[in-house]
């Protein structure tokens, strides 16, 4: 290479760098990670005003996906008097998103979803890796609980609240399995005439909290889970509902929850709901504010909203949710159903899990058994 | 080629003060070099890597390579590649055969729908093949299992081979496209002679036909073997909630994980780096094949004209086949995609169900997010291109015109990315993003970081495709140019590119067709703000509603229709052969 070729290549490389530097991302912003000490509702709306959009990702099925949040952002708009506009794409799972939200935090790029919607144990993974805004959640929410002993919906740290909860069970098409064939005990699960025409979650959603020794104990789950995943044909995602009206899969063993059933039961979708003998699980949903959202106020807003009357109703009415710790709940009426049938009701929370030391390392086990990595 | 390269003393000068095409031919190579290197060092890391929290350690290539999980995956994805190869030359090849060296009437309409079958993207077949061949919904399994009484569909496509049979489907257009040419050129005096010593037709296939053809044939063996090591739209589609994984959705699971673990990204980086071995060792293969090619040159003078055997009534045959992979691939697909985009739920074709078609699942898309990817995706196809034709031009220009030494190193760099499957560099580009670029340069999630490993993995074929023009035009031209005071940057673009113009234009609309329908990079590079559309079809897929990823399909199969047409129109000279 002749001495001028070399002098180009090296100027122009220390222009290409130069000019990458010049795109340096500003610090991030440190008073956003502040939006909710110590703010009341009215500074949580003065505050939202600045903010145009509230970006969400999270799965295209939780709370109805993009028309579900144009519908709550609307009523939220016109409860708080602001102008916010949804941008929604759909995400990965709920723990899948906490884990991109913490990957973003700690490379120090703004949150996928300005609000943060979860379960039990992607909280419990915050708990650990504190990727979420601490609020006085109690503060903000117009209305106080219904008592429920051994619950907190708060998250230790106020990092989130709980929003919603569903019953976990079996999910089928009510089409193709009836009458007698419909499971009622986890044993039925196994009848050879369902073998490869049942789907479970790649998450072991439901076996992971029966494995705890309050419920079914670790070893009878995992014997169970080892059988049940040479019977069963593949994995799916709660809330892949039309793989079991397709006739894809007849069932979906465990579900994450009745919500889809809820929704379905209106528009006349042959999809059923059948609740395990063996145990119940009461599945909890959290709202909670990424450190690096690009909305904290919104985001803390949409959370409060949800948590009003108006808000709970609208949650019902577009993805069959609503919590059971108040008074006008229809999830509440499920679970006292329950609880007065003498079922072992357990409410499932990131306390409940932090528990059960060895809960992480059985939901793995679970989850490698469920892929086929473990005979 | 010497003389072509060899050039004027004052020539060479201009050239040496030419910066711009310089910097513009170096620049993707460092990207490329960059991007292979932070994959290979994030290979040795487990811990946080890409910070100073990592620990370095060979663990990653122990737990893939020690893993039988990991070795099943491996076997999945070669009994995959080999069935996605046989089935796209069992369709591709007899198709190539009957259109250049048989009588066979309607040419024209067997490349324009060889040349759809080029354009159409992979998910939508693959799709659409999950409602055809499903061994449960599968529309031919039930009416199977309702005339034979059976308990089961005899055919089920998720499985290695099933996934490798739609596969192959994909892959048939390219296997006519790269096998078509060599039996457009074969020299018929070798068959001709067979038969006036009495050989059969089978015989002569045999002997004669088939062994003339053979590295042409390898080639394109190899060339689908490398394409189907990374594919990832099919067995994502298909494989994934049945449990079947490849090489590219194992490492989209480490990357993403759909369970309750954390992104893997030391092993993911491994896997990759596996990935690359196989790929250079296939592409070095090619190559060799390629080079001894002139070993069965047959191809006389100018008086040439291959004889075209009279296939008579048996036409209707070779029409059936060809109807069969036209049905098999777009038609079906397509109208089952329809039905599902115009249920409200899906469910199996019924009378029932027919009643009760609606736009449901087009009132309830998410028009937001849909826009978002049209914009996003027509921003890359307005983009990409034109970047990958100046970065092209540059590298084909210093390959063809320069004397320098550097040009190898060029050539090379520029053939790279044809050897790197686009899974690769979307992950190394993700976790230079991530955990390198983030101080300096905003990259992540953002649909420039698409874009730039779309540019680089367009690359190769665009400097190939230049190069071969640029050397059919002479350098007195441009000579005359700098005589008369102009330029390089100006030559060029006074000189070069009217010439240059039918191959910029194909390279630009095949570019483009080929950024609007890309799947694999999008879904390990897409954001809030950079989604594109066939990853809001993956999306909605991925979450299951199917009905929604059906009905945006459609939605972007009317989208992608005049560009298919441009690029017919533009692409049929040259494809087509001289009537």
């Amino acid at each position: 290479m002749t001495r001028n070729l070399r002098r180009s290549v090296g100027l122009w490389i220390a222009v290409i760098v130069a000019g990458c530097l010049g795109f340096c991302i500003p610090a991030s912003d440190a008073a956003a990670a502040e939006a909710g000490r110590g703010a009341t509702l009215a500074d949580l709306v003065s505050k939202a005003k600045k903010e145009t959009t509230l970006r969400a990702q999270w799965g295209a099925d939780t709370l109805d996906g993009g028309p579900g949040l144009k519908k709550i952002l609307a009523a939220m708009n016109k409860k708080y008097g602001l102008n916010l506009q949804p941008s929604f794409t759909p995400g990965a799972n709920m723990q899948g998103m906490m884990a991109k939200i913490t990957r973003e935090l700690a490379a120090g790029q703004p949150a996928s979803s300005d609000v943060y919607f979860g379960n039990p144990q992607s909280m419990l993974q915050a708990m650990e890796n504190q990727p979420l805004m601490p609020m006085d959640w109690r503060a903000l929410l117009e209305r106080k609980f219904l008592p429920e002993p051994g619950f907190d919906p708060i998250v230790p740290g106020n990092i989130g609240v709980a929003m919603a909860s569903t019953l976990v069970g079996v999910i089928y098409n009510s089409n193709l399995v009836k009458g007698n064939d419909i499971p009622r005990k986890l044993e039925d699960l196994m009848n050879p005439k369902w073998k490869g025409k049942i789907a479970s979650t790649p998450y072991a959603a439901g076996f992971r909290e029966f494995a705890m020794p309050e419920l079914l104990g670790k070893e009878k789950i995992v014997d169970f889970v080892k059988k049940f995943s040479k019977h069963i044909g593949g994995l799916i995602r709660c809330g892949e509902m039309d793989r079991l009206t397709s006739g894809e899969f007849l069932m979906l063993a465990l579900a994450c929850g009745d919500q889809e059933v809820n929704i379905a039961e209106r528009k006349g979708i042959p999809l059923g709901y059948a609740i395990m003998q063996d145990a119940t699980i009461s599945h909890t949903r959290y709202g909670a504010v990424p450190k690096n959202s690009r909305a904290p106020n919104a985001a803390a807003l949409f959370i409060a909203f949800l948590h009003t009357a108006e808000g709970q109703k609208l949650m019902w009415d577009i993805d069959g949710l609503d919590f059971h710790l108040y008074p006008e709940s229809n999830q509440k009426k499920k679970l006292d159903a329950a609880k007065a049938k003498g079922a072992k009701v357990v409410i499932s929370s990131p306390q409940w899990l932090n528990k059960n030391k060895h809960y992480d390392a059985t939901q793995k086990e679970l989850e490698k058994i469920l892929r086929g990595e473990v005979s | 080629m010497e003389a072509v390269l060899r050039m004027p003393r004052q020539f060479a000068i201009r050239l040496r003060t030419s910066p711009v095409l310089l910097a513009l031919a170096v620049m993707p190579m460092l990207v490329i070099l960059i991007l292979v290197a932070a994959l290979i060092w994030i290979s040795f890391q487990t811990g946080v890597v890409g910070t100073p929290k990592a620990i370095y350690t060979l663990k990653n290539y122990e737990d893939i390579l020690g893993d039988p999980f990991v070795l099943k995956v491996f076997w999945n994805t070669l009994i995959f590649t080999l069935a996605t190869t046989f089935t796209a030359l069992a369709l591709g090849l007899p198709i190539a055969w009957l259109t250049e060296r048989t009588t066979l009437p309607g040419k024209g309409l067997v490349y324009t729908i060889m040349t759809l079958g080029l354009l159409i993207p992979g998910i939508y077949t693959a799709m659409g093949w999950t409602f055809i061949a499903h061994v449960r919904i599968g529309f031919l399994n039930r009416w199977l299992m309702d005339v034979f009484a059976l308990d089961q569909g005899p055919i089920n496509i998720a499985t290695p081979v099933g996934m490798g049979l739609v596969q192959g489907l994909n892959l048939t257009a390219l296997a006519f496209i790269l096998t078509a040419q060599m039996f457009r050129a074969m020299n018929p005096s070798l068959e001709e002679a067979a038969k006036i010593h009495g050989m059969s037709f089978v015989g002569t296939m045999r002997r004669i036909t088939l062994p003339l053809a053979f590295p042409a044939i390898l080639a394109a063996m190899i060339y689908m073997l490398t394409i189907g090591i990374a594919t990832f739209d099919v067995p994502a589609i298909i494989g994934l909630g049945n449990r079947i994984y490849m090489l590219s959705t194992y490492v989209y699971l480490k990357a993403n994980p759909p369970d309750s673990g954390l992104p893997q990204h030391g092993v993911t980086a491994a896997l990759g780096t596996v990935m690359i071995v196989l790929a250079l060792l296939l592409t070095w293969w090619y190559s060799q094949v390629l080079r001894q090619g002139h070993r069965y040159e047959v191809v006389t003078g100018k008086g040439y004209r291959p004889a075209l055997l009279n296939l008579g009534g048996w036409s209707v045959c070779a029409w059936g086949l060809i109807a069969f992979y036209f049905l098999a691939t777009k038609l079906i697909p397509l109208l089952l995609i329809a039905y599902a985009a115009f249920t409200p739920y899906l469910a199996p074709p019924s009378w029932e169900m027919l009643g009760k078609l609606s736009l449901a699942s087009f009132y309830n898309l998410n028009w937001d997010l849909f826009w978002r990817g049209l914009y996003n995706t027509v921003l890359l196809v307005i983009t990409v291109p034109v970047i990958t034709l100046l970065l092209a031009f540059s590298i084909s220009w210093l390959i063809v015109r320069s004397r320098s030494r550097m040009r190898y190193v060029l050539e090379f760099g520029a053939f790279l990315p044809h050897a790197l499957p686009e899974i690769i560099m979307a992950i190394g580009a993700l976790l230079l993003a991530l955990f390198m670029l983030p101080k300096f340069i905003p990259l992540y999630g953002s649909v420039w970081l698409i874009a730039i490993v779309y540019v680089i993995s367009r690359l190769a074929f665009a400097t190939r495709a230049l190069n071969s023009s640029l050397l059919q035009i002479h350098k007195e031209l441009e000579e005359a140019a700098y005589t008369a005071g102009l330029s390089p940057v100006r030559t060029s673009w006074r000189i070069l590119v009217p010439l240059l113009r039918p191959t910029l234009m194909s390279i630009w609309i095949w570019s483009a067709i080929l950024v609007y329908r890309e799947l694999t990079v999008a879904v390990f590079l897409i954001s809030q703000e950079s989604i594109t559309l066939p990853a809001v079809i993956w999306s909605y897929w991925f979450s299951g509603a199917i009905n929604q990823a059906a009905a945006v399909t459609l939605l972007m199969t009317l989208v992608l229709t005049p560009l298919i047409l441009i690029f017919w129109w533009f692409g049929r000279r040259q494809l087509m052969p001289e009537s």
